[in-house]
């Protein structure tokens, strides 16, 4: 399997990993425009545009990343299932 | 066909409060970005907060929606041990034999045996008649059941 497939199959967490990237990368950038303002109404827009764009990229990489994992484990039980009925 | 994991109605409760909070995310960066004071911007900021709250309350409930699923799943999917199989072992006290209607007991006894019985196995024991061991006082043993037909034990 080349990355290629293994990326369309683990979608979500490829998603996840990029959003974590982009949250983080949010968040400096956001700090880096609050320390570079001079007064303080000059820095509340990155403290938004930054930290709370920041924060949800997180945050919705945290929920793809659970959703993937909740997903795996739902595809388990359809194979415990499977073989479940066919013992019986 | 397998159950989803998620239904409909938690897609659409995610899709809509994550659209609804980013809006509100990028009106509060919005107003906060077009205002020259402090005093004006934290009304803005106070939205942003709002927005930020909604898309993470929203995905708290889709994930503990989702666990919740998988939990309810497993209670019925994974078999409990009570549901589970085994053979079933047959323990004989009395096997089936005719020399099993041999009545036997030892002088001094207060039960006569089938010739079979553990408890009259390692004992002088003489075989009579079922009225011989009455007339001397004996009752039939509760484990090997003489009285009863052959193959009738309490094990």
């Amino acid at each position: 399997m080349n990355l290629l497939d293994w990326a369309r199959n683990q979608w979500d967490r490829v998603a996840a990993v990029t959003l974590f990237v982009a949250g983080v990368l949010a968040v400096f950038l956001g700090w880096l425009g609050v320390s570079r303002s001079a007064y303080e109404a000059e820095s509340l827009p990155y403290i938004v545009s930054g930290g709370f764009f920041g924060l949800l990229a997180l945050g919705a990489g945290g929920v793809l990343w659970l959703s993937a994992d909740l997903r795996d484990e739902w595809r388990k039980l359809d194979s415990i299932e499977q073989a479940w009925r066919e013992q019986r | 066909m397998t159950a989803q994991l998620w239904e409909r109605g938690s897609r659409l409760v995610l899709a809509a409060g994550w659209s609804v909070g980013l809006l509100v995310v990028f009106l509060s960066w919005w107003g906060t970005s077009g205002e020259a004071t402090t005093d004006d911007q934290f009304r803005w900021l106070g939205l942003g907060v709002f927005g930020l709250i909604l898309c993470l309350a929203v995905s708290a409930a889709w994930v503990f929606t989702g666990m919740r699923a998988v939990g309810v799943r497993i209670r019925d999917v994974v078999p409990r041990p009570s549901d589970v199989r085994r053979p079933v072992v047959e323990i004989r006290a009395v096997p089936d034999a005719v020399v099993d209607d041999v009545l036997v007991a030892a002088a001094g006894m207060r039960y006569y045996h089938r010739s079979s019985c553990p408890l009259a196995q390692g004992k002088a024991i003489r075989p009579a008649e079922r009225a011989a061991h009455l007339r001397e006082g004996r009752a039939g043993c509760g484990v090997c059941r003489p009285d009863q037909p052959v193959g009738v034990s309490a094990a």
